[in-house]
């Protein structure tokens, strides 16, 4: 705990390390997941989020089929292109949602999913994305967006981890 | 002379002042983070927004950059916060 650290009333003690496990892929978990490293990295903590499973939408470029199998390929065509063709976990209503939400963001004037992801990369979060996961959907690193740093394991995912604040989300 | 000395007391001069007002959480907090990396140790930015969220991110925001919020106050629900850039570090 540096000094820097502050205690709010009726909050425990913030530590200076975020680490984040985005497993979901669902547009409105993915506000939750980039609004926090965002903000905690600008806070000046040390921040890294660990895309795995349907999580990898947040961070994927475009679609790509090449050097997929069948099975791998209608997971392509299935899975979100990327961050802007999120579902929403709820109300999605085919589509319908997400296009309502972002609508309303607009209308508040609330940062959206964009803004938040570069505002995550300014500030400097760091993005791991899950080995296993990108195997399994057959996804290579170039296929991820450039502030990927490394496609990663469970190891060291968890040593990594150590002494920080982790959230599953 | 000794107007102009009182004038200083109560108004606190600043180098620069960001209108964060139409901002939603958590962008005040990462454009003010911003500005402040641009900024000398010790020079001052005045920040107002309207957030609701504002008034506590600043404190819990500064606490933890260790900046420093010189005054803070509230207007018409306007938030105005004079933050100090940290000396050290």
């Amino acid at each position: 705990m540096g000094e820097n650290t502050i205690q709010i009333e009726g909050f425990p003690a913030p530590k200076n390390k975020l680490r984040i496990i985005c497993f979901s892929g669902d547009m409105d978990k993915a506000f939750a997941v980039l609004t926090l490293a965002s903000t905690a990295a600008s806070m000046g903590m040390d921040t890294a989020v660990f895309f795995t499973f349907w999580g990898l939408s947040l961070i994927k470029k475009n679609r790509k089929f090449k050097g997929k199998n069948l099975i791998q390929k209608m997971m392509e065509v299935m899975m979100p292109a990327g961050i802007d063709s999120l579902k929403l976990s709820k109300m999605n209503f085919a589509g319908l949602g997400p296009v309502l939400m972002k609508v309303l963001m607009k209308q508040t004037k609330s940062p959206n999913l964009h803004d938040l992801l570069e505002a995550a990369k300014e500030a400097g979060v760091k993005f791991y994305a899950c080995s296993t996961s990108c195997s399994i959907l057959g996804i290579t690193k170039d296929e991820l967006i450039d502030e990927v740093q490394e496609i990663v394991g469970a190891a060291t995912f968890l040593s990594e981890a150590k002494d920080a604040t982790t959230l599953f989300i | 002379m000794d107007q102009e000395k009182e004038q200083t007391k109560v108004e606190i001069n600043y180098n620069l002042e960001f209108d964060a007002r139409g901002l939603k959480c958590p962008m005040p907090v990462i454009k003010v983070r911003k500005i402040l990396q641009s900024l000398k140790p010790g020079e001052i930015i005045l920040v107002l927004a309207d957030d609701p969220g504002a008034k506590r991110d600043f404190p819990a925001f500064c606490a933890q950059t260790g900046d420093e919020i010189i005054k803070s106050e509230e207007e018409n629900g306007v938030l105005k916060f004079y933050i100090k850039k940290r000396t050290q570090k």
